[in-house]
Parts: structure tokens; sequence; C-alpha cells
């Protein structure tokens, strides 16, 4: 291969990396997601405006709480007053999503970058403490998850378009796992129930080392193939027969990710063209979600101005026959070492005030089923917003820890493997300082956070690398050969070319302009040539600027050249998707175009404008697959 | 098995009974003292008057709220009994006869003698709750009227998937529940289960027996949470509905938590189902001077209304508001030592 670019080495090297410390990472993403509000998400956010010197002579209560209930904490924690012994007691609260939470109590947890260690945690599961007390009971440390309550519970359903789930005879028929996996399994997908318009079954299902809506649908998608609703073992999750139950429902999801917001969003905004039911047929989440959907706001926040619309196609909430959880968001209080016994004694009067009836009721505000059960559950948790509130009939237990730890690993080997380009941008500006005064450029950082994302790729995944700017010398003889691109690995198993692939990685220098539609058009091109229909096919695109191909007055035309076709790639009973997830990095990238890509192509795009949280944006984006 | 085997095997049921009360008081932490005026929102340690069960706060409250001169100290029962168990406490003690029971038993073969007790100063009811749609696939499986499923019946088909039963695939498996044997309503919750079975005078040696110590491992390994939200079954399940229980012990008191609330989830039944057995609350001591003294500030007009509106029975009062007729007399509560040897049996079930 004649490549058109030498190689510098960067004389660094980068040692292996334990998955878990990359979703580590993921805790401290501040800006690493475009979408904001609803389902825990991967955002961390520090004290929100705690006023240290009010409460300087009190005792400072540190929360811990996922993203989907901070607003309400904080409310809570302002009007909340409270003394132990004659002092005073001031909440400070901050977000974290859960399973980042999670690993950082279990991993280690550096208050100068993570903030303060909280005394009460929040996750939005109990599953959550469970998997932190594995951890750290397997390495003989002692278990800190001392107390624990619900404070709002949200059951974890299927998603879907109302006349899907009237198809498969719902509410009058039940319906559950079996039917997913049947519709998976069915070639003719929706044929089979007399809608070959609506094309194969597609799911939605969240990342399980991430989310609390993937964590409990792996868990009741696996209870439901063992035929049981309680007391999972290991040897259970060995069965050949559960397996196969899982890779079979895996094979029909559309993409992973972080968070259900991906999905929701994406299910609106193709609601609004009338194409809802092409872009997926079920989705696993939160009860909440569906109530938040349905009312037109999908993503649980609505900016100023932002007026509500219902979608045209409402969601129905559907409760697994087979059993589900339920979300508890429960309140633990840690028994921890940096926990005082003042701290505890604190958090124990905190925690009994938000269980408050009169707080209790707020949740329901939000769409959640309150915590405290001398609440009674009412309006939003009615059928008009696609809800019963008289289901989930039967509840599934979390599993023991050990099973719980060896679920999540063993996801690994069942979820729908990924065909995926990675595409970078080597414009001359990607050479700049990546802060101002230091001497790492945003291209050192955004290399090093490509190579470690590496390590969350599975064996059966396989990775190609671009890489983008304009002037490159032809990768070949071919007269029509790019000179905007030029594939440094092609996409071939990570097995075969992880060592290539870093390799590149780290020699990756900045050079000329950034003809930023043309690559991305010419990857999503050869990404649906090369088209996996076992595989989930997307690109994973990542720039630090605007198109400038030195041309600007077609930059309008390629703009929505490339936009129609990946939207028209999306659509259909018989689409092939390929998503283009976008990385919009550093102060100069065109947040709003790469938001415009993503959407088209009905994947997301991370906001990196921040280079020093690439590193946690390339962890989140590679939670896709 | 021969008299010393059964001798030891009953020491040892004692031991592991002590144990676990030890384990569940550990786990409960230390005790709660309100102030006299019953404001939350402070925690400071202060003299003992009575010690009040932690895990009926609502009772304890509305008792620390009727009487200003009662000084509540709020404690975990299984803590308390340990406690007393070992040696003599100070103050009274507000109580289930029957953990008062439990505890005289250990201390007679401690060589110590039972604690003071006063008369019962209220009493509740333990009945069976179940929905109506389960309630009527059960009594068509056991051959019975709704009216007359008892835990006999219920413990026959636990865990047996709903459908196989002729019920519904999305009722899951049959649920059932009750407080965990250590908790204050728990220890004669369990034993209505068990009496269902083997008649409140049962023994070591019925426990012991196989075909009971297989239904009541059935019953007790279906039991999906000893511990709901809320501290109880019957609230939980007419805030959360089916998924928490099939069916389940609820106290008379527990009702008045949900009366006049509305349950979207299905019509639920209460039942008196037989044997009956009661709560009986008794204050207890080893003082009898702070017996005494606990028991007529119990007795008071005010503390008597304080039960009442808690549901609670108290003699010369109209009995709570529910949906029953008149109950049949609750039955004998089963001896100390038979209580005893239930905590160790369920221990080693449920571990």
């Amino acid at each position: 291969m004649n490549l058109p670019i030498a190689r510098r080495p960067t004389g660094r090297q980068s040692g292996p990396m334990r998955r878990l410390a990359a979703f580590a990472a993921l805790a401290m993403v501040a800006t690493g997601c475009v979408f904001t509000g609803g389902e825990d998400q991967v955002v961390t956010d520090t004290d929100g405006g705690f006023d240290e010197e009010a409460f300087g002579d009190c005792i400072v209560l540190d929360v811990a709480v996922s993203s989907e209930k901070i607003d309400l904490m904080r409310d809570l924690a302002q009007e909340f007053t409270g003394e132990v012994d004659g002092t005073c007691v001031g909440v400070r609260v901050q977000s974290k999503a859960s399973g980042g939470a999670a690993t950082l109590l279990s991993e280690g947890w550096d208050e100068d970058v993570e903030g303060p260690r909280p005394v009460l945690w929040s996750p939005a599961s109990a599953a959550w403490g469970a998997v932190v007390d594995q951890r750290l009971t397997a390495r003989g440390e002692p278990a800190i998850i001392a107390e624990s309550v619900p404070f709002m519970q949200s059951p974890l359903v299927i998603a879907m378009p109302q006349p899907m789930a009237e198809a498969l005879g719902y509410p009058e028929t039940p319906v559950g796992w079996s039917d997913i996996l049947e519709l998976a399994r069915s070639e003719a997908g929706w044929g089979d129930y007399g809608h070959p318009e609506w094309g194969p079954f597609r799911l939605g299902k969240t990342n399980p080392n991430f989310s609390t809506s993937g964590l409990s649908a792996l868990i009741a998608q696996t209870y439901a193939a063992v035929g049981t609703t309680r007391d999972l073992t290991l040897e259970d999750l060995r069965d050949p027969a559960a397996i196969e139950y899982a890779r079979d429902i895996e094979r029909s999801v559309v993409h992973y990710g972080p968070t259900t917001l991906t999905f929701l969003n994406n299910w609106y905004r193709n609601d609004a063209r009338g194409t809802a039911l092409t872009y997926a047929s079920a989705a696993a989440v939160e009860e909440v979600s569906i109530v938040q959907y349905n009312r037109g706001n999908p993503d649980g926040v609505l900016e100023p101005g932002e007026v509500p619309q219902p979608p045209r196609v409402p969601l129905v909430a559907v409760y697994p026959t087979e059993g589900t959880l339920f979300s508890d968001n429960p309140l633990m209080l840690l028994d921890a070492e940096w926990v005082d016994e003042d701290e505890a004694a604190a958090a124990r009067l905190f925690r009994d005030f938000v269980l408050l009836p009169v707080n209790q009721e707020r949740v329901l505000e939000f769409g959640f089923r309150p915590g405290n059960p001398d609440v009674a559950i009412g309006d939003p948790i009615v059928a008009a917003n696609g809800v019963d509130p008289a289901q989930p009939q039967t509840t599934l237990e979390v599993p023991d820890p050990d099973v719980l730890v060896t679920l999540i690993d063993g996801w690994e080997d069942t979820r729908k493997p990924a065909n995926v380009l990675l595409v970078m941008d080597v414009s001359g500006s990607m050479g700049e300082a990546a802060v101002p005064g230091e001497r790492e450029t945003k291209l050192d950082l955004a290399s090093q956070a490509a190579d470690r994302a590496l390590e969350q790729f599975a064996p059966q995944d396989r990775v190609g690398l671009r890489i983008f700017t304009t002037d490159l010398a032809p990768a070949s003889d071919d007269p029509d050969a790019s000179t905007t691109y030029v594939d440094l690995v092609p996409i071939e198993p990570i097995g075969q070319g992880a060592e290539k692939l870093r390799t590149a990685i780290r020699g990756l220098f900045p050079l000329n302009g950034t003809p930023l539609y043309e690559a991305a058009l010419a990857a999503y091109t050869d990404v649906l040539a090369s088209y996996d229909p076992d595989a989930i096919n997307a690109v994973v695109l990542l720039t630090d600027g605007i198109n400038d191909d030195g041309n600007l007055d077609d930059d309008a035309q390629q703009l929505q050249t490339l936009l129609d076709r990946l939207a028209t790639g999306a659509e259909g009973a018989q689409a092939r998707p390929v998503r283009v997830f976008t990385i919009g990095y550093g102060q100069d990238a065109d947040l709003a175009t790469m938001r415009a890509i993503a959407e088209a192509s009905d994947a997301a795009a991370y906001d990196a404008s921040d280079p020093a949280s690439i590193d946690r944006v390339f962890t989140s984006v590679i939670s896709n697959f | 098995m021969n008299l010393a085997l059964r001798v030891g095997a009953f020491v040892l049921a004692i031991g592991l009974v002590v144990g676990a009360l030890a384990i569940r008081a550990g786990r409960e932490g230390g005790e709660l003292t309100d102030a006299p005026d019953g404001g939350g929102g402070s925690v400071a340690a202060q003299d003992v008057g009575l010690v009040c069960p932690s895990d009926l706060v609502s009772l304890c409250d509305a008792l620390g709220q009727a009487d200003e001169e009662l000084r509540l100290t709020k404690r975990a029962t299984a803590a308390q009994a340990e406690e007393w168990t070992a040696g003599d406490g100070e103050g009274a003690w507000l109580v289930p006869a029957a953990w008062a029971d439990l505890v005289d038993d250990a201390r007679s073969r401690a060589g110590r003698p039972a604690l003071v007790r006063s008369e019962v100063v209220a009493s509740t009811p333990l009945l069976l709750v179940v929905w109506a749609d389960r309630a009527a696939v059960l009594g068509a499986r056991c051959g019975v009227p709704v009216t007359e499923l008892t835990w006999g019946c219920v413990g026959e088909q636990a865990d047996q998937r709903w459908p196989d039963i002729g019920g519904d695939v999305r009722w899951g498996r049959v649920v059932p529940g009750h407080a965990a044997p250590d908790t204050t309503l728990g220890l004669q919750a369990t034993a209505a289960v068990v009496s269902a079975r083997l008649g409140t005078g049962f023994s070591l040696a019925d426990l012991r027996e196989a075909g009971f110590a297989s239904w009541f491992r059935g019953v007790e390994r279906a039991v999906a949470d000893f511990a709901p939200p809320g501290g109880s079954h019957v609230v939980a399940m007419v805030s959360r509905g089916p998924s928490v229980a099939d069916v389940a012990v609820a106290s008379e008191a527990e009702l008045t938590r949900i009366a006049g609330r509305e349950v979207v989830f299905g019509e639920l039944l209460t039942l008196p189902a037989e044997p009956l057995l009661a709560v009986e609350l008794v204050v207890v001591g080893t003082d009898a001077d702070a017996v005494g003294d606990a028991f007529d500030s119990l007795s008071g007009g005010a503390a008597r209304g304080a039960f009442g509106a808690q549901g609670w029975r108290v003699d010369g009062l109209a009995p709570p508001d529910t949906t029953l007729d008149a109950l049949p007399a609750a039955a004998p509560s089963p001896s100390g030592g038979a209580l005893t040897a239930m905590l160790s049996i369920w221990r080693e079930l449920v571990g």
C-alpha cells in the first residue's frame, strides 16, 4: 500500500487498559452528549451551585445521584433543614451516571477529578449497589452499601409504537421477551404479522455496562431464556439455549449506546417524518420515558419556549409477560472509610426528608412512581400516556452479585457485532494546542482517546481507520483515487487489526483542510458497500472544524446531498442503515452540522467541545457497539 | 431422633436464633431517641422511658405525642430481645406478647426470672389479603370457597406457575408474602403461616417433620421480599400492585394505612384465615415500677386514642373501621419455645 503520508512516532506507550477503567472515564463526561435530560445519562455535574460559605460550619452531606433526578434532588436539598447534635447540615448534590459511579466507587474515586465522594448514593437501580459490593468483595475489600431504600420507581418496559404492539395482540394478548425472540428470529419479520411494510424487527437496547435500562433488559431477557423469575445461577448463564436466546435477541438490535434517549429522540424525529415504524420496532426503556415521549417531550427537558408536541404514533408500554425489574432509584448510605458518624446521621435525616409524602408526590410530576408506598400512584401514570399503573404483574429478582457481574461480562460475547469505520480529521487545526499553553495538541488527545477506546471492541467486531484532510497524495495509481481521505487500516476483525490500528492511530499528525462533507459521504458509502446484515454498521466521524475543502460555493449542496443520502438510506422497510455517529471536537466544531449528520442517519452526535473530554466521549461513542 | 439429640438440636437452635438476632440487631444499627415532643429532624441521646419497636414508627410517634411525660426510644425488637435474653435491661419495653414469650423462654433456660408483664394494651388480628382474581384460582385449586382460603392451601401452591394452576400467564408465579419473623409483627405473622399447617400447638419435632419442612421451605423460598417498601406487604401491594405479592399476611392495623386508597390493580380481599392469630402488645421489663408506669401511660385516654387511630384494637373502643364482619376469637399463640424453634428453622431456610 502506497501510504500518502509519513508517520511519526509519538513516543507514547499504550499499555493494556481494562474495560472497567474505560467505563470509569465515562462517569467524568461533562459535555459528552449532545442530548440532555431524561434517563440516567452520561453526565457529571459537580455541586450545582452549592453555597460553601452558607454551610461553612455545617456538616456537608455529599450526595451523588443519577441524572434523571438531579433537579428534583437539588430542589429538595435546598428545602431541607436538619441538625445532628446541634450542628446544621448542608446537602451538596452532584450528578453521576449510575454505571460510572459504580465503577468509581469500586475502582477508586479521585476527588480532584470527580468531586467529593458521596455519603449517600442514588443510582437508578439497586443492582448497581450489588455490582459495587461484588467488585469490592472479590478483591477482599469490605462491601460499602449499608442501608438502601427506594426513592422513586419506574419499571423496565418494552416500548413499542402502538400499531406494532396491537399487531402482536396487545393489550389483550400477553406479550413478552419470547415474542421479541420470535420476531428477531423471523426472516419475514413483521410480515409474519401481516405488515411486511414494517420490515424486519428492529430493537433498541442500551449498553448494560452504562445504562440501567440496558442492564435491566439484559437481566430480564436472561430470566426469560431460563424460564424463571428468581435465583438466576451461573449455571443458567452457561446454558447453551440461554446463550442462543440472547444472541438471537441481540441480532435484532439497531445499536447500543449509553442512554435510551438516542432511541427516543430518533423515534420522535422519525415520527415527524412518518417513518417511526421503520426506525425501530421496540426499545427497552423505563416506563417514565414513555410518559415523557407521549407528552411530546422525549428527552424529559423542555427548553425555554419549547412547546411539547405529542407524537403522531404514540408508544405503549409492554410489560413483559415473563416479568420485569424496577429501577428503584435507591438512596444508599455508604459504609465507607470516608463516611463518619455525623455524616451518616445527616444522611439518614435527609433520606427521611425526601421520603416524606409531600416530597414523594413530586416524583409523580416527573413520571416516576413514588418510592414511599404511602403515596398513591396517579397521573401521569395513566393509560392515556401509554402506560398501565396496574402493571407489572410480576417482578424479577435482581440476581446475586456474582451472577450479575458474570452476566454483564458475558454480554460482550453475545451482543451484536459491529462493522465500524473510524474516520478522523487530521486537518491542520488538529495540531493546535488542546489547552492553550499546553504542549499536547488536539490530535494528540484524540489519538490517545481513540487508542484507549479500542479496548471496548470485542473480538467479533470489525473496525477500520480512515483519516481525512485536503490534498492528500492518492493512495493508488487509480486516477479516481481520493485525495481527501485514505484508509490507514481497512475494516477487518479487530482481533487481526488491533495492533495495526494502534500503530496507525499513534502515527497521526495534522495536515491541511477539512473536507468534512466529502469525507463523511465517502465513509458512509464505503461502509454501505461492505454492509453486514448481522452487524451494527456505522461510521464514527471526528472533526474539530467546519467543512473547509477550499471551495465555499458548493458547501450547501454538498451538505444537502450528504443528508439526503443518509436519510434515504436509513428509511424504509428494507433499509440497510449505516449509522454515522459524530463527534464535534474542540471549540470550533460545527456542532449543529454534526448533529444534523448524525440525526439524518438515526445515530447520535457527541459534543467534545472541551478537548479534555475526548477520552470520555470516545468511550461513550464506542458504547453504541 | 432420641431425646438427647433433640435437646442438643434445640440448644443449637437457640444459639442460632440468638446469633441471628444479634446479626440483625447489628444490621439495624443503633437506637433513635425522640424528644418528648416527638419532633424529628435531630438526633440526640436522651434517657430511656419506654422502648418502642422501631418498625412501628408511626405508632411510636403517636404514643409519644399522646403523652409528653413518656420518653420513647425506638429500637429494633430483635435487638431488644437479644439484650434482654442475655441480661436485665432498664425501663420498660412495648412489645408483642409473642416476643415476650420468646424472651422469657430463653431467660428461663438461662436461669433468669421471667420479665414482668402487663396486661394487653392493644391488639391487632392477623389477616390474609389476596387479590380477588388470584383468590378465585386458589380457591378452585384447593377446593374451598374463597372465603375459606388458608395458608395451608396457599402454601401448597407457592412458587407454582399461575398458568399451571389455572391462572393468567401474566401473573408469573404464586408469590406469598409475610414479614420476616425477626421483626415486630413478623414473628406472629410467620407463626400464622406455620400454624395453618401444624396448628398453634406445634413443637420443634413438628417443625422438623419432613413433610412440613418441605412445605415450609416452598412457602418461604417463594416469598419475594420479606421487607417490602414501607415495611408492609399490604401497603406495598396497594401502592405497587401484584408484583409485590399475590397473597400476604396483614395486620388489621396495617389496613388502616391504606383505608380509602384507590386500588388501581384490582380488588383486594381481606380474609380472617384460620387459625386467626393476633398480635397483642404488652409492656414488659425487669422493674415492676417502670412497667407499671409505662402501662399507666399507655392506658390513658390519649394513648388509647393513639392506638385506635393507628388501627389497633383497645378494650372499650370501637374496632377499626374495616370491611370485615365480626372476627372469630383469636387462637392461642404458639409457645415461646415453639417460636424460638420456628425462628431457627426459618433462618436455616432463608439464610
